[in-house]
């Protein structure tokens, strides 16, 4: 019997980069994006950075997204 | 095309199987997103059960074989098959009942490999391969997916902690619905597969096909069509227990239970260590639980949950045997196992309509208030 330890290992590993690495992404993008709404809610101008910080983690998430879309679908590779 | 009985009775079994596969695990998909509320109850079984179908369609890379090793293949015969998917079917409607989420492909295999034992001896049976395929998964699969979502569950209440609340439940819910989205997606590319496979090989082995044969159109329709309607009739009973029965579930919980869900799944399945969608679905809702405040989960569904897994294999093993059995002595064992099994379905599907639980009542947990004390007694 042959257990296939370092392939578990690697699973783990990938999971826990891309799982909680996606959740602290998206958390961040979706702080960002609360700022700006209360920013607009009290009519202030929208902070600059708060937008640039939001577009850029949902478009991380979006491109993980795809790369799933590109793993399950066979006819990609 | 001309189909012996046996045959005909199999390629329906193996389409009720799909079903149950369907509404057995619409829940490891959607149940955080009808919880927190991120899509509706219908929303989101249709959603998902358009996905199985579109996913059923993507991959018809079906598998050689029908156990994958976990029995010697040469000696599985039609009515082995036959009695390994009632088993699995049984166990299913069974788990199904009590509202506890367990993987169809264990209880496939159970069955698969009870009738193929009493059939062909313990010799057929690959015991290690069961133990590096079955039970290592199931035991690695909720600890690396829990780990997963309890970090991430973490971290994502701490970066947010001080943004408004309503902001973030809000983001939180849509993110919820794109990895809710792409479960769904990767299971029917996975499940709906199993079942084209064992028709496939059953047209093979019965002759009706060439040997290395696709599927053909008809099997792909009837295996999509199959798994889509049971997702979208929807295991309600399984969604609450894992929505509401296993901890409170919140958006930004449910987003980081989903996206460890994925990330494993996808990492396992490529990096060629298969995971039980099931295991990895639970593990991760538990560790969502557990990321926000440790006394939230109710650990003895949790136990009941670890139980039913536990019971899964040797109890489809059990019956699959007995149906295989039976249906070897020809075609009145066949069509004496499949009233039976009818019989049976029947009678757990009536006893669920003692208390059923639907749509409209899937997020009220516990439903009884004798449950509602049992539960608080711990």
């Amino acid at each position: 019997m042959h257990i296939n330890w370092s392939g578990l290992g690697e699973v783990a590993l990938v999971s826990l980069i891309f799982g909680v690495g996606l959740a602290v992404v998206f958390a961040l993008g979706v702080t960002a994006m609360a700022r700006r709404a209360v920013a607009i809610d009290e009519k202030r101008p929208t902070p600059m950075l708060d937008t640039a910080v939001a577009s850029l983690c949902f478009a991380a998430c979006l491109a993980a997204v795809l790369y799933g879309l590109y793993l399950i679908i066979p006819q990609f590779h | 095309m001309d189909l012996s009985f046996l045959v005909v009775v199999v390629i329906v079994t193996a389409l009720v199987f799909d079903f149950t596969n369907g509404f057995h695990d619409t829940a490891n998909a959607m149940a955080t997103s009808i919880a927190t509320g991120a899509l509706k109850p219908k929303v989101a079984v249709g959603l998902s059960a358009v996905l199985n179908l579109v996913g059923a369609f993507v991959s018809t890379e079906v598998a050689k074989t029908i156990s994958s090793g976990l029995v010697d293949d040469t000696k599985v015969t039609v009515p082995i098959i036959f009695g390994g998917l009632v088993g699995a079917i049984l166990w299913n409607l069974l788990t199904w009942y009590v509202g506890l989420p367990s993987s169809s492909s264990h209880a496939l295999f159970g069955g698969l490999i009870g009738a193929t034992w009493i059939a062909a001896g313990s010799g057929a049976v690959n015991f290690g391969t069961v133990v590096q395929k079955i039970i290592v998964p199931a035991v690695a699969a909720p600890i690396v997916a829990g780990v997963v979502a309890l970090l991430g569950t973490y971290l994502a209440y701490r970066i947010t902690a001080r943004a408004r609340k309503k902001s973030v439940d809000d983001g939180f819910r849509v993110g919820q619905i794109a990895s809710a989205s792409l479960v769904s997606l990767a299971h029917g590319t996975g499940d709906a597969q199993k079942t084209m496979g064992i028709i496939t090989l059953v047209l093979i082995t019965s002759g009706s096909l060439a040997q290395g044969s696709r599927p053909p159109l008809w099997v792909i329709f009837a295996a999509g069509l199959a798994i889509a309607a049971g997702t979208y009739l929807g295991g309600w009973r399984i969604i609450r227990t894992m929505g509401k029965g296993l901890t409170e579930i919140e958006s930004p919980q449910g987003f980081a239970a989903e996206t460890s869900s994925t990330a494993v799944l996808l990492a396992s399945s490529h990096l060629g260590f298969p995971l039980s969608t099931t295991q990895v679905c639970s593990g991760s809702i538990l560790g969502a639980g557990l990321g926000k405040r440790l006394a939230e989960v109710r650990w003895t569904v949790a136990g009941r949950m670890a139980l039913a897994w536990l019971f899964t294999l040797p109890a489809a093993a059990i019956v699959g045997a007995l149906a295989g059995r039976v249906a070897n002595s020809g075609n009145l064992g066949v069509a004496l196992i499949a009233v039976l099994a009818v019989l049976a379905g029947g009678g757990i599907y009536l006893a669920s309509r003692r208390k059923p639980v639907t749509s409209a009542n899937v997020n009220e947990y516990p439903s009884t208030p004798a449950a509602a004390s049992a539960t608080a007694a711990v």
